[in-house]
């Protein structure tokens, strides 16, 4: 406000506060508030701004920029700050905007509580109200003995209001006599040519601001009006070219954003164009890889059935060779004296064994390419390893082992399908033979059918006696007194499990040995019952116990070494004193 | 205290006399001068000048629309006037109470009114 030019004539000079028709009211208004609200009542009825009527409403165009020259008091620095306010006095329901204000501006109508705030504004005070305020006297003293030295003549009495005004508009228009009634309607007159503001009720309010002559008055209205038509006229323009601006800048922004958005896509398409194409390198990468890692397992694969088809090959001349030793074997078993055929049957055993495991290895390996084409050596090993025996050989084994032609043919007959199929070998078809071969034979064969059955009879005596020691050994063991029947029961329990676990006499005495030997050791409290051991639960004849006996051993030996001081334990040096524990613990 | 029904704020004579006032310490003041005027105050004359009591509870049950709330708020109000030469304290102040004169500058302000 100091920076206001003492010329600049633009702001409000005076404004009314109604407290009252605020307080009856009970309306909650802010003093800048009720300032503005004031303001925007003045300059609407002052007749200097533009209004719309719509129907009974009428709108008033109230310019913030207006109102913050005009109440320069506010100290509020921007146009905004006043839309604000006048924002917040439509919020309250003191100002109406015009329902088309964002195409027309500004306007606003009064409520009817705002009108009621004004009902009572710029009420000229009564005679008895006047004879109260300040100084009046004395300015009205002063102002009769002014009139006193215009009219000269006339005495004019204090007391009569009537007269002093009589006076005074006589003295204003040159001494001319007038009429009460010319007096009225001088009033009427120059009433009209205030401002609303100005008439209250039939009252004539005379504002010191607007105290100039009429001339004056008159001038300084056409100039501000003109200037505000000239502000208007300037605002419309500066609207309409920021308008055009705006439309322009639209036009513009139109383009520019479909340029950016196109822009935006075929930088998206290149970018989904470059990840593409990442995508199909990596892909063939990855099927290249894979490529390669194919051809390596193919590789591999033909590697390995190589292998297999060696191996397999080997397998089966290792199976040729041993068939053919066990063959000889039996040859030299049938021919060799009855001492030595326990021996000779043991080889054969153990070659059976290997055997065995090695036509097992083979049932392992066909099983595993299951998928593929068998090899074509495979039925030529399948062959050497078992030898299929034609009918004349079946016979000719059959008359080799002392039996008639009539029962290798029969044989043959009967096996014939399993013949075929490669199941029975020349060796089993030699035992069968040997089996089936009656004792009384061709004469060619005469001394080999006496030595024959001979043979066969004293290796199931040997064999007989040495399971009955078996039997003998194992009730010593159970500390167990036998009966016959009992003896005879064991050894045929004996002999079952030698089949079932192709266990050898030998072997199995020498389990039971090693078992005796087992918990006789002081600490075992191992101790199976006689039935435990013949079952498989406690596999009896058939496990080594040797090693559960060195276990033994050795533990024994530890404790006896242990009990003789020999194991020396790592001890703490004599001057090495332990941590001891603080006396808080 | 009746609040003050009516008042007329002269924003011409603070920029005629090129005085800085904010609304309510514009409106305060008016009020004191015109409820000096019109006996409203009981005058304390002092080596010829007149001293006026401006309670702060006076003020705020004069103008309550101001919506100040406390007392201090009013003091305040009353020290930034003393401040700007606008009122004169009396130099008695603590002893007999808020007194204050108008200043010539105010007297100016008002002298139109």
């Amino acid at each position: 406000m100091k920076n206001q030019k003492q010329t600049d004539n633009t702001y409000k000079k005076r404004i009314n506060l109604d407290f009252e028709a605020v307080i009856r009211q009970g309306i909650s208004l802010k003093l800048d508030e009720h300032a503005i609200l004031g303001w925007a009542h003045d300059f609407a009825r002052s007749g200097k701004n533009k209004s719309i009527k719509e129907g009974e409403i009428e709108y008033f165009w109230l310019q913030a920029k207006k109102c913050r020259q005009d109440l320069p008091a506010l100290e509020i620095k921007s146009d905004r700050g006043i839309q604000k306010k006048l924002e917040k006095l439509v919020n309250a329901g003191f100002l109406i905007p015009h329902p088309n204000r964002k195409g027309l501006g500004a306007y606003f109508a009064f409520s009817g509580i705002a009108q009621k705030i004004f009902e009572n504004t710029c009420i000229l005070p009564n005679e008895s109200q006047l004879h109260h305020l300040p100084g009046l006297e004395s300015r009205k003293k002063q102002l009769f003995e002014l009139i006193g030295e215009i009219s000269k003549d006339r005495t004019i009495v204090l007391s009569n209001n009537e007269q002093f005004f009589d006076i005074l508009i006589e003295t204003l228009l040159g001494q001319r006599k007038i009429d009460r009634s010319d007096i009225e309607q001088f009033i009427e007159a120059t009433s009209y040519s205030c401002s609303h503001n100005n008439i209250v009720k039939d009252n004539i309010v005379i504002d010191k601001t607007y105290t100039l002559s009429k001339e004056k008055e008159e001038k300084e209205i056409f100039e501000s009006k003109e200037q505000i038509f000239t502000a208007v006229q300037e605002e419309e323009k500066e609207e309409n070219v920021l308008l055009k601006k705006e439309h322009c800048q639209a036009g513009v922004n139109d383009h520019e954003k479909l340029n950016k958005d196109l822009a935006a896509l075929e930088k998206n398409v290149k970018a989904m164009e470059a990840r593409e194409l990442e995508r199909q390198k990596e892909a063939s990468a990855n099927t290249q890889v894979l490529l390669s890692k194919m051809a390596a397992m193919e590789k591999r694969m033909a590697t390995l059935e190589a292998r297999e088809l060696e191996r397999q090959k080997e397998t089966a001349k290792t199976n040729e060779s041993l068939l053919n030793r066990i063959n000889a074997l039996e040859k030299k078993a049938s021919v060799t004296p009855t001492n030595e055929n326990q021996k000779v049957k043991e080889e054969i055993y153990s070659e059976k064994q290997s055997t065995q495991v090695s036509e097992k290895d083979k049932s392992v390996a066909k099983e595993m390419p299951q998928n593929k084409p068998a090899p074509s050596g495979q039925q030529e090993s399948k062959h050497l390893v078992n030898p299929v025996p034609s009918k004349e050989e079946v016979i000719q084994i059959f008359t080799e082992e002392g039996s008639t032609v009539t029962m290798a043919e029969k044989y043959f007959s009967d096996n014939l399908s399993l013949i075929q199929e490669g199941l029975i070998s020349e060796a089993t078809v030699r035992r069968n033979a040997l089996s089936a071969a009656p004792a009384d034979t061709t004469q060619a064969s005469a001394n080999q059918a006496e030595q024959k059955p001979e043979n066969t009879a004293a290796k199931d005596a040997a064999r007989q006696h040495e399971t009955y020691h078996l039997a003998q050994e194992t009730y010593e063991a159970f500390n167990i007194l036998p009966s016959k029947k009992e003896l005879g029961n064991l050894m045929q329990q004996i002999s079952n499990i030698q089949q079932e676990r192709d266990l050898s006499i030998q072997q199995m005495r020498q389990n039971l040995q090693m078992y005796q030997r087992f918990i006789q050791t002081p600490g075992v409290t191992t101790n199976y019952s006689l039935k435990n051991w013949l079952t498989i639960e406690g596999n009896g004849y058939g496990r080594d116990w040797s090693k559960d006996l060195d276990r033994v051993q050795k533990k024994q030996d530890y404790q006896r070494k242990k009990e003789m001081g020999q194991i020396m334990y790592t001890s703490y040096q004599q001057d090495f004193e332990p941590a001891t524990r603080p006396d808080w613990y | 205290m009746p609040y003050k029904k009516n008042l007329i704020l002269d924003f011409h004579a603070l920029i005629q006399n090129q005085t800085d006032l904010k609304l309510t310490e514009h409106v305060v003041l008016t009020w004191a001068y015109e409820a000096a005027w019109d006996g409203t105050l009981e005058p304390l004359e002092d080596d010829g000048i007149r001293y006026y009591c401006f309670t702060p509870k006076g003020v705020r049950d004069a103008l309550p629309t101001l919506k100040i709330k406390t007392d201090r708020g009013i003091r305040k109000i009353i020290e930034k006037l003393v401040k700007q030469d606008l009122l004169v304290p009396h130099y008695n102040r603590q002893g007999i109470g808020a007194y204050y004169a108008f200043s010539p500058i105010t007297q100016k302000l008002f002298k139109g009114s």
